[in-house]
């Protein structure tokens, strides 16, 4: 919670009327001082305004004081008015002072007046004023790129907008690069529960998929969950083949793991090397059945990371079992191989304290570096 | 109409270049000029930049050292009036001293109008447009040729957005008056 001190009175001793201490009249419809011409009169001065920097100084007043009930109440029916120049204006006040959006029924009124709306920058903004409601994610469909765009940044991800935000990386006929960038890079952000729900989504999705908008799409995806779900099959949807009568899920299923596979193996991100090295760790099972993807993703994985790859690796060693240390050397021998300066330093150092720490430990690992060679 | 053209014509003047050539701390101030209560955060405004926070935070602080941006609260930034003077200044032939509050007025009500200074002439205005379709066009190729060399989703996405926009700027075509990589011209439906 954020203790709004904008405003904070003197105390009770201080100042109970007068305007409050900043430049100017205290607008319309601000906390203590309602004053009913206000807001509009300063909405007015902005929208007319000849010079920047008395624009940049109304906004300021615009931005620093807080509407009350009776001031939302007169910046919503100005918002209202469709011929109103100041609607702009009104519309951004209201997206910045956003007590009004506790109120559903605003915000559902809202999102009708943005459908209806036919000036493209007033309804930009008004998408703006509902960024993170479910509202917004009707108009990542929107005709203007702009609004569109708006739209996607706005987007509370969630498992309520994954459809719409499919729709619009998979299923829309005509592309909107602006609008898939930004949906792609806020991807990432993606709770790990809502992959499965997206996975489900897309089981379900009628039509064929575009295997390269597909790709991009689990490319920008959190790497570990799409893993322990298309990969390692854990965390599975909902679904069983005999619910399947013609095949289709099976069949979609596959084009999905497929995918995925190639993603991942084609770029691995340090989370889910992280991820592949814990978990060999700790089992074996684990390690042989996803040994040759590991083997692929240290391959792949970029040099800059090497330090923090070697700081987990040597965690994890200190609370791994013989055994799993050994699973681990593989890994590092393959990794200081690559490695210069500092980071190959370091590798080599934890290379040779795990040879200490057993005479059958530094045998194995001697197999794995003259294995490594010969290759 | 632009979002600020009928706010700071001067400033939008001056940041209303082609993409390409606007330098991040260019675009951060355009998308205050745009959006006045904009209160954003560098990884929000990394977002809606496609560039990295840190150099989101970097250019950040670089126009508030300029004194063209400060901190609003302890989230956002906020346009500096008195910059924002500094800036206009900097424009050659700013429009600002011959416009009136009732000429932008104007401007504001009618969508077909622009704000901003029309083209000295045909001939100047298409070879302008010939010359960023051609610079569009070398970059949409090589974007193609970088995609078939080694093609990912992302250089395929990339290739894509570079020949969405070749296509957009020849719909456009020489005598749309806008930027061509400006933004797009709100159409009054």
């Amino acid at each position: 919670m954020v203790l709004d001190i904008r405003f904070v009175r003197s105390g009770p001793e201080g100042p109970k009327d007068g305007p409050l201490p900043m430049s100017g009249a205290m607008p319309a419809g601000t906390r203590g001082e309602p004053e009913a011409t206000s807001w509009s009169t300063l909405l007015d001065q902005a929208a007319l305004a000849s010079q920047p920097s008395q624009f940049a100084e109304l906004v300021q007043r615009l931005r620093s004081t807080v509407p009350n009930d009776e001031g939302i109440e007169t910046l919503w029916s100005m918002v209202s008015q469709p011929d109103s120049r100041r609607r702009w204006l009104g519309v951004l006040a209201l997206g910045y002072h956003r007590g009004w959006l506790s109120s559903r029924s605003r915000v559902r009124s809202m999102a009708t007046m943005a459908s209806r709306e036919g000036d493209a920058r007033v309804r930009r903004a008004m998408v703006w004023c509902l960024r993170q409601q479910d509202e917004v994610a009707a108009f990542l469909a929107d005709a203007e790129a702009s609004v569109a765009r708006e739209a996607a940044l706005g987007l509370a991800l969630n498992r309520r907008s994954l459809p719409a935000v499919m729709q619009a990386l998979l299923l829309d006929s005509s592309p909107r690069p602006a609008v898939e960038a930004v949906l792609l890079q806020r991807l990432g952000e993606l709770h790990a529960s809502c992959v499965q729900a997206l996975v489900r989504h897309l089981l379900r999705v009628e039509g064929p998929l575009c295997p390269v908008r597909l790709a991009a799409v689990l490319a920008h995806l959190p790497q570990v969950p799409v893993f322990q779900m298309l990969v390692e099959q854990r965390h599975l949807p909902g679904w069983s083949p005999q619910d399947d009568e013609d095949g289709q899920l099976a069949r979609r299923w596959q084009e999905l793991v497929s995918a995925a596979q190639r993603v991942l193996a084609e770029q691995p991100r340090l989370e889910l090397v992280r991820y592949l090295l814990t978990r060999s760790s700790e089992t074996d099972a684990f390690a042989r059945r996803h040994g040759r993807f590991l083997r692929g993703a240290m391959q792949r994985t970029e040099a800059a990371t090497g330090s923090a790859l070697i700081a987990h690796l040597s965690r994890l060693a200190e609370r791994a079992s013989e055994e799993g240390v050994a699973r681990l050397a593989e890994p590092l021998v393959e990794l200081s191989a690559r490695l210069d300066g500092e980071s190959a330093n370091q590798a080599r150092s934890l290379l040779e304290a795990w040879k200490r720490r057993s005479p059958r430990l530094r045998l194995c690992i001697y197999q794995i570096e003259n294995k490594l060679a010969s290759d | 109409m632009d979002d600020a053209d009928s706010l700071v014509p001067q400033v939008s003047q001056f940041l209303r270049r082609t993409e390409q050539h606007l330098t991040l701390e260019q675009k951060l101030l355009r998308l205050h000029v745009e959006n006045p209560f904009l209160d954003e955060d560098a990884v929000s405004l990394a977002v809606r930049t496609g560039a990295a926070a840190e150099q989101v935070a970097q250019a950040l602080a670089a126009l508030c050292q300029q004194g063209l941006l400060q901190q609003a609260g302890g989230r956002g930034y906020m346009l500096v009036p008195s910059g924002l003077d500094l800036l206009a200044a900097q424009v050659p032939g700013s429009r600002l001293q011959a416009a009136t509050s009732e000429s932008l007025a104007a401007a504001e009500d009618d969508p077909d109008s622009s704000a901003w200074p029309a083209p000295a002439g045909g001939a100047e205005a298409a070879d302008s447009w010939s010359a960023q379709v051609r610079q569009r066009m070398a970059a949409a190729i090589r974007a193609i040729r970088s995609a078939m060399r080694g093609p990912t989703p992302d250089g395929i996405l990339a290739a894509r957005a570079a020949l969405s926009e070749v296509d957009r700027l020849l719909r456009a075509g020489p005598g749309d008056g806008s930027d061509a990589a400006g933004p797009a011209r709100p159409t009054s439906n």
